[in-house]
């Protein structure tokens, strides 16, 4: 236990642990590039590097998400085994233009995986995150709750004309490119010309495409190195042409999509979750299941912490810089505005598979709280 | 630091183009130590000491505050710092040295001509692959500055130290950011640089710390060379 931290954090930590869960020392240096891969380079100024003796390039942990969802890729020894693990350390941010505070400061997390329980383990995240602010005297926080899973279920279920339903499904998991693409959808951003060739390619079959893409880098003498294939090229050329093209979305269609994306609720729960159900069941889909789910983990939140969602909202798309959440997410401030939330939490399924390249899977999800934020610093 | 520091380029065609600049305004730099010596003289400005660094190095003493006065690359400065215009300003844009970063594809990919192509270039390719598409540099802080300014998400900057163009042939990287002048080295690379793929138009500049030690006698005597080369800002 790090001695530096005081006793609000001494109680957090104590409060954290007692959700139960193995205490684990995790890596603090990583991969540089398997950070990257996985935070992308949005943290890429946030990040302090070393070089390895081998000129390996490593980084700081700047979480302690990553470095948990690395060590059960390398210790699990089957898929979904289930642990918990409570961990607690420095990590290391270099801080924004203006922003004062420490490059290192101490996180306390839990991160559980191979749960069978997807509802009960996104609860007792919460719980162990909420019990650990308010055993630091963190009182009054704010939640906000999300759910990464939610455009790309709906979008996916959703009955959206080509080629704008393939076009919106392809990037429902990227909230900046479901924003471009919506926009592209809805007419509202400029639409472009189209060359001949594209208007031809978007006419022909997708092999008669490729032929006539490959006639036309043979003739131009052009290259096509690396992983881009003569077919990415063609499909993409076609689409791209046939979304210039395309009678824009209904404006219900595009009004619908464009509230769900944007629904942002500072009312009452309940109200903000029949909304999404309201707005999908204008696309086609059955949101119930998803409504019941968020239902049990809402009561059972209400059950074991009264009054932990006395200032909370719900927001359809997840706003954290770290975009692996793609399930329930959390996270509570001392202000509304959430700029420096004192811990944040969600479910990160894909992570693991992101990790170990597909070869392991496990279901998972995890919080981390910031001791140094205690007290409205 | 007693006197104004004043550094120029050390060596190659930069150092040159230097010389022919500040002979043009009437201005001779006399090296001491021979050819390979570090340190020279301007004639009829005794206060100044010269001193001869590479390009990179007069960068990074500038954006420390290490030296008053520096002539280098826009590329550099910028590259190397975030907060540039809080810590140096360009006093004087030379004309040479020019080149332009650029963001380059290969020439075959006849569906991308601009950074919303490319941004649903990364984003379909990590669909489909899991992976985030590459982009060779040594430009890593212009880049990443670039593509969050025009949404490029799924990206990852690979570091590389020399012969960026090559990186798509060798599978190394999908893209490239890279310098040029004329573009010979990237058509002769089969690579295409993106409509508005242009991140910075740079030419040598000469630039004034404002970290430096600037004391009266210093300014004074930044001013009697900036009359001297016609830059009468001070």
């Amino acid at each position: 236990m790090n001695q530096e931290t005081g006793p609000k954090m001494q109680a957090a930590w104590a409060a954290l642990k007692a959700r139960g869960g193995q205490e684990v020392a995790l890596p603090t240096l990583l991969p540089a590039a398997l950070v990257l891969e996985l935070a992308g380079e949005d943290v890429r100024p946030r990040l302090y590097f070393a070089s390895g003796p081998d000129g390996a390039e490593l980084c700081l942990r700047a979480d302690l998400t990553i470095p948990a969802a690395l060590n059960y890729v390398q210790n699990a020894t089957v898929d979904d085994e289930p642990v918990a693990w409570v961990c607690e350390g420095k990590v290391f941010r270099a801080p924004k233009a203006g922003e004062d505070r420490a490059p290192e400061f101490v996180q306390i997390g839990l991160e559980r995986f191979g749960d069978a329980d997807r509802i009960e383990a996104d609860v007792t995240v919460f719980l162990a995150a909420w019990e650990a602010c308010q055993a630091a005297d963190e009182h009054n926080l704010f939640v906000r709750l999300c759910d990464g899973g939610l455009l790309p279920t709906i979008i996916a279920k959703a009955d959206l004309p080509d080629p704008w339903g393939s076009a919106l499904g392809e990037v429902a998991s990227h909230k900046s490119a479901l924003k471009r693409v919506l926009a592209q959808a809805s007419g509202t951003a400029p639409s472009r010309q189209i060359s001949a060739l594209e208007r031809t390619i978007a006419e022909l079959d997708p092999e008669r495409a490729r032929s006539t893409v490959a006639e036309v880098l043979t003739l131009a003498n052009l290259s096509l190195p690396g992983n881009r294939q003569l077919s990415h090229v063609a499909d993409r050329l076609a689409a791209r042409a046939k979304r210039a093209i395309a009678k824009p979305l209904a404006p219900d269609l595009a009004e619908t999509l464009t509230k769900l994306i944007q629904l942002n609720s500072q009312g009452s729960l309940a109200a903000s979750l029949d909304e999404c159900v309201t707005l999908a069941g204008k696309l086609g889909v059955d949101l119930m299941d998803w409504r019941q789910a968020w239902t049990l983990r809402l009561d059972r939140i209400q059950q074991e912490a009264p009054g932990a969602l006395a200032h909370a909202h719900f927001e359809a798309l997840s706003p954290e810089a770290f975009d692996y959440y793609d399930g329930m997410a959390f996270d509570f401030a001392a202000d509304p505005s959430f700029a420096r939330p004192v811990a944040t939490g969600g479910r990160y399924d894909t992570l693991v598979g992101e990790i170990s390249s597909g070869t392991r899977q496990a279901r998972a999800v995890g919080c981390v709280i910031r001791p140094a934020r205690f007290g409205g610093r | 630091m007693a006197s104004l520091i004043l550094a120029l380029p050390s060596k190659g065609r930069l150092k040159e183009q230097c010389e022919a600049w500040l002979a043009k305004k009437g201005l001779v730099l006399r090296q001491t130590g021979g050819e390979r010596g570090y340190s020279a003289t301007l004639d009829g400005f005794d206060d100044i000491q010269i001193r001869l660094a590479s390009a990179s190095e007069i960068g990074k003493a500038l954006l420390a505050g290490d030296i008053h006065l520096g002539i280098t690359g826009e590329d550099i400065v910028r590259e190397a710092a975030s907060d540039v215009d809080a810590r140096l300003s360009i006093e004087a844009r030379l004309g040479f040295g020019r080149a332009d970063v650029v963001v380059a594809v290969p020439n075959g990919w006849i569906d991308v001509e601009t950074m919303a192509d490319l941004a649903e270039v990364a984003t379909d390719m990590r669909r489909q692959t899991g992976r985030r598409f590459r982009i060779a540099t040594k430009f890593t802080r212009l880049t990443a500055q670039f593509m969050r300014d025009h949404h490029v998400a799924d990206h990852r900057i690979v570091d590389s130290a020399g012969a960026t163009e090559g990186a798509p042939a060798a599978g190394i990287a999908e893209a490239i950011v890279d310098i040029t002048t004329s573009g010979a080295t990237l058509t002769a690379n089969a690579l295409k640089i993106l409509d508005d793929g242009v991140i910075l138009k740079s030419e040598s500049c000469l630039m004034r710390s404002k970290l430096a030690d600037w004391t009266e006698a210093t300014n004074t005597t930044a001013a009697q060379l900036f009359k001297r080369l016609g830059l009468d800002r001070l």
